[in-house]
């Protein structure tokens, strides 16, 4: 659970790559993010870390499968979305320990180069989450600016 | 993100972290319409269980098609008289309303599975009181400068109207008709 309180036991803890610098490269993207798309994260984790992974309603998250060129099978994306209409994805996957939901990688969809290969990045990280345990810390929410 | 509070780990209640958030317009704006989709389609989602769309559609009185929709929030054109259709054949009730910020925080800060799949009228949840007491409210989430204590309250000296000359019932009188 977050560095919180609320009405609910968290059923999913949220948990961030760590990159081998050791960077929270979650909370680097998102501490660089607008208002809208800071909120909209947020409104997405405080509703899903409530419910069991299996119960996870659709549009929020999308079971990633595989592509043509791609390895994103095992993958799942949570899916945000600016007031301008650019789709923002941040790439994840249920695990390392039950009930973990470790988020790898986000992106800008809209125009992001990289996005045809995030999966091939995303199960680099995962691969390094599964192995070290300590490269996946829990989420904090922002206590303020 | 540079916060005093987490500087010192202080744990900060979540009406207290978003409500500092609140102070950027486009913050709360995004993030009350995205929770209210959000929690929107998880209600529907949990009050499905382990049914099948289909066989949840046909408990509502609604196409597979529409309850595949409910659960994508962001298809985000909700009819108001399904969502009552919804309540009426779940004996469950519905509350859209306009509210200030701070209400809605206080409304929204409830996850648990009881919030979001609501138990049917009769047996428990006919006996149990829907909202938090100002006074569980008070011991849980608010600030003292928010909500007095019980016995701040209390000793709060009261005031009281000021004492006015009641007119003749005659004078009242003409005044009614």
């Amino acid at each position: 659970m977050g560095l919180y309180c609320k009405n609910a036991i968290a059923v999913v803890t949220f948990r961030c790559y760590i990159s081998s610098d050791g960077v929270d490269q979650i909370r680097l993207w998102y501490d660089a993010q607008g208002d809208v798309i800071q909120a909209d994260l947020l409104a997405v984790m405080e509703t899903l870390e409530a419910i069991s992974r299996d119960k996870w309603p659709e549009s929020c998250f999308k079971e990633l499968e595989n592509r043509k060129g791609s390895q994103c099978e095992g993958l799942v994306e949570l899916i945000l979305e600016d007031d301008a209409g650019v789709h923002y994805r941040i790439f994840g996957f249920s695990g390392p320990r039950n009930d973990d939901f470790t988020m790898l990688l986000a992106i800008r969809k809209n125009d992001d180069p990289t996005y045809k290969r995030s999966c091939e990045e995303a199960q680099k990280r995962k691969a390094e989450v599964i192995h070290d345990w300590n490269r996946a810390r829990e989420w904090e929410a922002p206590q303020s600016d | 993100m540079t916060g005093i509070a987490r500087e010192s780990g202080k744990r900060l209640s979540r009406t207290e972290r978003l409500g500092e958030q609140f102070k950027k317009e486009k913050f709360r704006k995004s993030y009350f319409a995205r929770q209210l989709k959000v929690f929107l389609a998880a209600q529907i989602r949990a009050l499905r269980g382990d049914r099948t769309q289909t066989e949840f559609g046909e408990l509502i009185g609604k196409p597979q098609s529409v309850v595949a929709r409910l659960e994508r929030e962001s298809y985000g054109k909700v009819n108001l008289q399904t969502l009552i259709d919804i309540a009426t054949k779940l004996d469950i009730a519905l509350i859209i309303r306009f509210v200030n910020f701070s209400t809605f925080l206080e409304w929204t800060k409830d996850y648990s599975q009881e919030a979001l799949a609501p138990q049917p009228y009769g047996g428990v949840a006919q006996a149990r009181v829907a909202l938090p007491s100002r006074d569980a409210v008070q011991r849980e989430h608010a600030t003292p400068k928010d909500f007095p204590s019980i016995e701040e309250y209390e000793a709060t000296p009261k005031r009281s109207l000021p004492k006015l000359p009641v007119p003749p019932a005659e004078q009242i009188a003409p005044a009614l008709q």
